[in-house]
């Protein structure tokens, strides 16, 4: 049986019936062949039961579904007809030992004691070329392994799993110490660059499980602070762009651009990354009238020097625009076939986005403006970062305007009742980060602990994105396409 | 006393005026930067550092650095530097300057090839591309050059200044464009080779330097910069006339390098690298230019075709 559900929407598991594996495959062959894109697959910390749960974009619905295990060893996988299942697949086998048959390239996710068969070209012409796991540079780690042909890539493996650190084990284990409702440092920790998206993600789902109503005020803030973490990084990201092709002079006007907006942040709560911002129940700093108005006069002279900026350093310098025009092409049919998510689907013309598709909170009554490009290349992932940040911006302005015009001044639930989660009940939720959709799914046991913990981070679905831009591409331009998804090596190993 | 200044210019200009390009390059770019000497205390820090070698690697990673900085010096030797004065000079010396380039240039071949890295490997392949196509190219400016000025030496076939005709100035334009990207090239400076990336799989010389440390770096870089000397004397030599007095020699040639070397940082600033792919365009460029210099030689002495 599968339920229907929204985003944040409360799922008793007792009425959800499992189904045996084979049905199960063939209720998501049959609803990712009428448009249903899946978003997770995974299985309880018992190996009992498989869940999944399938999006389906155009109607903002989520379908769960469920498994028995009962001892199957194997099942046909999916990937062999959708390959946007195959790391799923990959994570599915790595965790259970259920062997998806047939599956195209069932090597390790993160686990390194299995050792990782690299594909191999054997020809005299063709060299390989391992960079990693460490990189130059203050970056995380990750091996990727080239088959080129002169200067040119025939073949790029990514492996991945170097900063696994057992996060979603962690977050289990201290719900079950009953350490209590807090675990938000947990969720900042899952990725640096995106604390404010997973934590939001988190408390979402944890609102949901306790039942709390979040003061107006407090979720105008954490919208804001997800814009603001948009924005920042997005900025970032240009800058670093153009300083991965020695475009010094831009990289620096972009780069001194974010970190006028993270020190924003920083005159918010105390931490340029939006750390200890938000926290179950509301948030934990309100803003000052005064800043307010700072902030909007900031935010505007950001987006008059971004769209000057650009100008200058992108859309009129040929030198830059020879770099990223027609490099790492990603086509449309690839990131549908591959499931890609967030900006690096929205710049091949894939309409995707959870702020639009999955509204929660503020962006359920005030919509921001969505972004698509169709070309895909590293030109139109730059451009389309430059136009979210300008949406998030006037967005942004118009709503500090709602939050000081609004009558309630709380900012946290301080009358919280509900100390407790509700037991034996799942809650999925979504938050579109900068990099993409993040996907939070939390079941609870008897005792209304976290059973499983399962997250989702854009990168996930994205990391294949990067073998299909840079194939055929020169060596040299490896760096530029990389840098062009910007991909978290954290948020993929969890 | 040229002698004097000419030895102390190879000692001590390659070690700062890279800092002064990387000084100016930071201040066009609205940062303070590191100071105008950072490649001195660069240099002091390296000779002090211990100096590993890789196991696998053979005597030629001990000798080759070494013996690729002697090769750079005596190639400067010829080279016309203060007041067009070289240090040592005779008929045809071209052709040892350019070999001795050349040795060194395979001397660091050798040197990446020796470390057994996929890296080093890729950078040695694409030094030879590029090369390649450099030699051709300077063969046929000198060629050219030994036909506008009668000469053979190198000092002298340089001093363009001398010929008293109107075409010269575009003589001088395209054989310094021509030796604007030899030098570009040779010394790895922007857009050709980006010597401030952290990137191996975009590097062309500094991947092949890679795996060095200690001394071995320090010459390495040294000879780097020397080399960037050189092509920045031959273009001042150019356009400069000798003078009598030393003093006023020596402030244009400072000032010269000065200009020069604000001209690299304003291109190293306002241009991208250029794609890889298209660099051998670059190069071929540089063939061209100096076919057309040698065609409009031959056709101003009176051979038509």
């Amino acid at each position: 049986m599968w339920k229907s559900i929204k985003n944040c929407e409360l799922v008793n598991l007792k009425e959800l019936e499992p189904l045996l594996i084979t049905q199960l495959r063939e209720e998501i062959l049959d609803k990712l062949h009428s448009g249903g894109r899946l978003l997770a697959l995974f299985c309880d910390r018992n190996i009992h039961f498989i869940y999944c749960i399938i999006a389906l974009d155009k109607h903002s619905q989520l379908m769960m579904g469920c498994a028995f295990i009962h001892g199957a060893a194997e099942y046909e996988s999916l990937t062999q007809h959708f390959p946007a299942c195959e790391m799923f697949e990959r994570e599915l086998f790595e965790t259970t030992h259920i062997r998806p048959l047939n599956h195209p390239n069932l090597k390790p996710l993160r686990n390194h004691s299995n050792p990782f068969l690299f594909h191999q070209v054997h020809s005299k012409e063709v060299h390989e070329v391992g960079v990693g796991p460490v990189h130059a540079g203050i970056i995380e780690p990750g091996y990727f392994r080239f088959n080129a042909l002169g200067e040119k890539i025939l073949h790029l493996e990514i492996q991945l799993g170097y900063q696994h650190k057992g996060i979603e084990k962690l977050f289990e284990d201290f719900s079950k110490q009953g350490r209590g409702l807090h675990l938000e440092p947990l969720a900042e920790a899952i990725v640096g660059d995106s604390a404010i998206a997973h934590t939001l993600a988190y408390v979402h789902a944890i609102e949901s499980l306790c039942k709390l109503k979040v003061p107006k005020r407090a979720q105008h803030i954490r919208t804001l602070a997800l814009e603001l973490e948009r924005i920042g990084n997005h900025l970032g990201n240009i800058g670093d762009i153009l300083g991965d092709i020695g475009y010094y002079l831009g990289k620096d006007a972009f780069i001194a651009l974010k970190t006028e907006v993270i020190n924003a942040m920083l005159k918010i709560c105390g931490s340029r990354f939006g750390i200890s911002l938000i926290s179950v129940g509301g948030v934990n700093y309100s803003l000052a009238d005064d800043f307010v108005q700072e902030l909007a006069e900031l935010l505007t002279r950001v987006k008059h020097n971004a769209k000057v900026y650009f100008k200058i350093h992108v859309t009129e310098n040929s030198s830059v625009l020879s770099r990223l025009e027609g490099t790492g092409i990603v086509t449309l049919q690839d990131a549908m076939n591959h499931g890609f998510v967030g900006l690096t689907a929205r710049s091949c013309g894939m309409d995707l986005d959870v702020r639009s598709d999955y509204p929660c909170g503020v962006f359920q009554e005030y919509p921001i403006k969505n972004t698509l490009f169709e070309n895909g290349d590293v030109f139109d992932r730059t451009v389309i970062r430059f136009v979210e940040i300008l949406h998030s911006i006037e967005w942004i302005i118009q709503d500090l305007e709602r939050y000081t015009t609004s009558e309630s001044r709380e900012i946290f639930l301080h009358n919280s009742s509900s100390t407790h989660y509700l037991a034996n009940h799942c809650v999925v939720s979504l938050v579109e980060g900068w990099r993409g959709e993040i996907m939070h799914c939390v079941l609870t046991d008897d005792n209304g602990h976290f059973e499983r913990y399962k997250i989702k981070d854009a990168s996930f679905n994205n990391w294949n994105a990067l073998p299909l831009a840079v194939y055929g591409e020169g060596i040299s331009d490896f760096p530029l396409c990389n840098k062009s998804f910007n991909l978290s090596y954290s948020g993929h190993d969890l | 006393m040229e002698i004097i200044f000419n030895i102390l210019s190879i000692i001590f200009i390659p070690l700062i005026i890279i800092g002064v390009i990387e000084k100016i390059k930071s201040l066009l770019c609205g940062r303070i930067g590191n100071p105008w000497y950072q490649f001195l205390l660069e240099f002091i820090k390296l000779m002090r550092k211990e100096l590993i070698v890789s196991k696998r690697s053979s005597f030629i990673t001990k000798i080759a650095p070494f013996s690729l900085f002697l090769s750079v010096i005596i190639a400067t030797l010829f080279v016309p530097l203060i007041n067009g004065h070289p240090l040592m000079s005779f008929s045809y010396d071209f052709v040892v300057f350019a070999y001795f380039l050349g040795f060194s240039k395979l001397l660091t071949l050798l040197l990446a090839m020796d470390s057994g890295s996929s890296f080093e490997g890729m950078g040695a392949s694409r030094e030879v591309k590029f090369s390649l196509l450099m030699e051709a190219s300077l063969f046929l400016l000198f060629a050219s050059l030994i036909l506008v000025s009668g000469q053979t030496k190198l000092n002298l076939m340089v001093q363009l200044y001398l010929i008293k005709s109107p075409q010269t100035i575009v003589f001088a334009l395209l054989l310094i464009i021509i030796f604007f990207i030899f030098m570009l090239l040779e010394s790895s400076r922007m857009p050709i080779d980006d010597p401030n990336t952290h990137l191996e799989l975009t590097m062309i010389h500094e991947v092949m330097v890679l795996d060095l440390s200690c001394t071995h770096l320090a010459m390495m870089s040294y000879a780097n910069s020397l080399k960037l000397y050189i092509f920045m004397s031959l273009i001042i030599n150019t356009i400069i006339p000798v003078s009598h007095s030393l003093f006023l020699a020596l402030l244009l040639n400072l000032v010269a390098l000065g200009v020069l070397c604000c001209i690299i940082a304003v291109i190293e600033t306002l241009y991208a690298r250029i794609r890889f792919t298209r660099l051998s365009e670059i190069m071929l460029l540089t063939l061209i230019g100096a076919f057309i210099l040698l065609t409009l030689i031959l056709y101003m002495n009176g051979v038509h075709p």
